[in-house]
C-alpha cells in the first residue's frame, strides 16, 4: 500500500506542475469570471443570464464539464505508456514494486487530480451562485461528485489503454471510444437484463447515435429530430433502473482493469 | 561462497530479432564485484533486465538472494543504475530520491539524511528544481545517487561509465570500491574493458545469449595478456 501511494503522490506532484494543469485551471477562471462579469455588469448581461438559470447551473453543466473530460484524458494518457518506453518505470520497477502497484498508483493519482479539478469546479459553481444572489445550487455538489466518478472510469481506461498501445493518442483516443461505448451497451444491457421492449429503441437510438459520424446526423439536429424527443427516450430508457446501470458500470470497468492488469502483467518494461 | 544470483537454463528470446538469451547457466558470487561482458547483442541487457524483473523470462530459473525474480521482494536491498536513466520530467532530485527512500522502506525519520548525504556525494545537493534541466552527467549521477540509497546488498550498474568524464568515471569506481568493502555485490555490464579489468575481481563473458566463459581474472586472463586480448580471441573463435 505504502508503494501504491508513493507512486501516487510522485504523479499527483508532477501532474500538478504541468503546464496543461495551470493553463486548464486559468481557462476555468477566465470562463467563470467572464460569466459572472455578464451577469453583474451588463443590462445585456443580465437580461440573457436568468437568474432563474443561474449561474451555478451554467458553470456545472456548461462547457467545464468538456473541458474536465479534456484535462481527464490528459493526464491519463501518458500515464504509463511514456513510463514503460522511456525507462522511468524501469527505475521504480527495479524496486520491490510489483507492475500492478506501478500501474493503479499512477491511476490513482490520475484520480486524485481529476477529484482535485472536480472540487475546485464545484465550489467555483458555488462561489458563482453566491455572487450573482442566486444561491447555491443544491445538487451542485453531487453533479460534480458524479462528474468526478465519471471521469475516474475514464482515465483508468485511458490509463490501461496507455499501458497497452505505447502511443499516448491512440491510447487517449481508443480509451475514450471504450468509455463511450460504456453508454449504448449499458443501454443494450438494460434490455437484455429487463427483457423491457420500451428498452429497444433507446438502446438501438443511442448505439446508433454513438457509431453514426456526427456529419451524417447534421440534418436531423438542424430539422430538430435529435432534439427532446430522442432526449425523452434515451433518458427514460437509461434512467429506467440506475442501479443496474451502476452495475454494469462497476463491471465494465472491472473487465477493462483486470484484462490491462493481466496484459500488463506479461508485458516487457524498459 | 554462496550465489547472490543464480540462472538456470534461462532463456528469454526476442519474438521479432531472434536475439535475446538462450540457455544461460550462470552464478554471480556474493561479495564480489562481477563484470559481464559481452559484444553488443549478445544478450547483457537482456540478463540484467530479467534480474530486475523488467522482462520475463521464457523458460528457465533466475534467483536473486535464493528468491525467484518474479517475486517483486527479490528486489529488496537490490540498487539499480540504468544505461539511460529517467526520471519525472518534473520532479526536482531530492524528490526522486525521496520517492525511492520511501519506495526502499527507509524509516521516515532517516530519509532526509539519507538522501542529502547521497546527493552531497553527488554534488546535487545543490541541483536546480527540475530534472528536466539537468545534464546528461547529472542524470547519471542522480542514477547513481538513487542506486546507492540504503546501501543495497546488491548493485546492478548497466554501462555506468557511458557519457560521463574522466572525474565522474572515478566517482563510479570509487562507489564500486565503497559498495565492495561494505560487502556489497555488485554486478558491472559494460563495454569499457578497462574499466571491468580495474574494477572487478569476476567476470562472465556472453555471446549470443550463451555464457562463454566465467571465472576470477586471473583464471580467465593468463599472466602476459589483458581482458581485452582474452575477449576478441574468445568472442572470434566463436565467429
Amino acid at each position: 500500500m505504502k508503494a501504491i501511494l508513493t507512486i501516487a503522490s510522485a504523479a499527483i506532484l508532477e501532474h500538478r506542475r504541468r503546464k496543461l494543469i495551470g493553463f486548464f485551471v486559468l481557462i476555468t477562471l477566465v470562463i467563470v469570471a467572464g460569466l459572472v462579469y455578464l451577469s453583474l455588469d451588463t443590462d445585456l448581461g443580465a437580461s440573457l443570464m436568468n437568474a432563474a438559470v443561474g449561474m451555478a447551473t451554467i458553470a456545472s453543466v456548461g462547457l467545464l464539464p468538456a473541458l474536465t473530460v479534456l484535462a481527464a484524458i490528459a493526464v491519463s494518457m501518458n500515464n504509463v505508456g511514456r513510463p514503460f518506453a522511456d525507462g522511468e518505470a524501469a527505475l521504480i520497477l527495479a524496486r520491490p514494486v510489483a507492475r500492478w502497484q506501478f500501474i493503479l498508483g499512477r491511476l490513482l493519482g490520475s484520480v486524485g487530480v481529476i477529484v482535485g479539478l472536480c472540487a475546485l469546479m464545484a465550489l467555483l459553481a458555488a462561489g458563482v451562485g453566491l455572487i450573482d444572489r442566486s444561491g447555491v445550487d443544491p445538487d451542485v455538489f453531487g453533479h460534480w461528485a458524479v462528474t468526478a466518478f465519471n471521469l475516474s472510469l475514464l482515465a483508468a481506461i485511458v490509463t490501461f489503454m496507455s499501458t497497452l498501445l505505447g502511443n499516448p493518442l491512440i491510447a487517449a483516443f481508443s480509451g475514450y471510444l471504450l468509455y463511450a461505448a460504456a453508454t449504448p451497451v449499458s443501454a443494450l444491457y438494460l434490455l437484455v437484463a429487463n427483457g423491457n421492449i420500451s428498452g429497444a429503441p433507446s438502446a438501438v437510438i443511442t448505439a446508433a447515435w454513438f457509431i453514426t459520424p456526427k456529419k451524417l446526423l447534421s440534418p436531423l439536429r438542424h430539422s430538430g429530430a435529435e432534439g427532446p424527443e430522442m432526449s425523452s427516450i434515451v433518458d427514460g430508457a437509461l434512467q429506467m433502473d440506475n442501479w443496474a446501470r451502476l452495475g454494469w458500470g462497476l463491471a465494465y470497468t472491472a473487465v477493462v482493469v483486470t484484462a490491462s492488469f493481466l496484459i500488463a502483467e506479461r508485458k516487457d518494461a524498459g | 561462497m554462496s550465489a547472490a544470483v543464480e540462472a538456470r537454463d534461462l532463456v528469454k528470446t526476442y519474438r521479432k530479432s531472434g536475439r535475446g538469451i538462450h540457455g544461460l547457466d550462470l552464478e554471480v558470487p556474493e561479495g564480489t564485484v562481477f563484470g559481464l561482458l559481452g559484444p553488443n547483442g549478445a544478450g547483457k541487457t537482456t540478463f540484467v533486465k530479467c534480474l530486475l524483473g523488467l522482462l520475463a523470462p521464457n523458460t528457465g530459473s533466475l534467483e536473486i538472494f535464493g528468491s525467484p525474480v518474479n517475486r517483486a521482494g527479490a528486489r529488496v536491498g537490490v540498487g539499480f543504475v540504468p544505461e539511460s536513466p529517467r526520471f519525472g520530467d518534473y520532479l526536482s532530485a531530492e524528490e526522486v530520491m525521496r520517492i525511492h527512500a520511501r519506495l526502499i522502506g527507509i524509516p521516515s525519520s532517516e530519509i532526509n539524511s539519507a538522501t542529502s548525504e547521497r546527493l552531497e556525494a553527488a554534488d546535487l545537493a545543490d541541483a536546480p528544481k527540475r530534472v528536466k534541466s539537468y545534464s546528461k552527467g547529472m542524470v547519471r549521477r542522480l542514477a547513481l545517487a538513487q542506486g546507492l540509497l540504503g546501501d543495497p546488498r546488491m548493485l546492478i550498474l548497466d554501462e555506468p561509465a557511458a557519457d560521463l568524464d574522466p572525474i565522474g568515471r572515478r566517482a563510479v569506481r570509487n562507489q564500486i570500491v565503497e559498495a565492495r568493502e561494505r560487502g556489497a555485490t555488485v554486478i558491472l555490464n559494460s563495454h569499457l574493458l578497462s574499466e571491468v579489468e580495474r574494477s572487478c575481481d569476476h567476470v562472465a563473458i556472453i555471446h549470443k545469449g550463451r555464457l562463454l566463459a566465467t571465472g576470477t581474472m586471473p583464471e580467465l586472463v593468463p599472466e602476459g595478456k589483458d581482458l581485452e586480448t582474452v575477449f576478441v580471441d574468445l568472442i572470434e573463435a566463436q565467429s
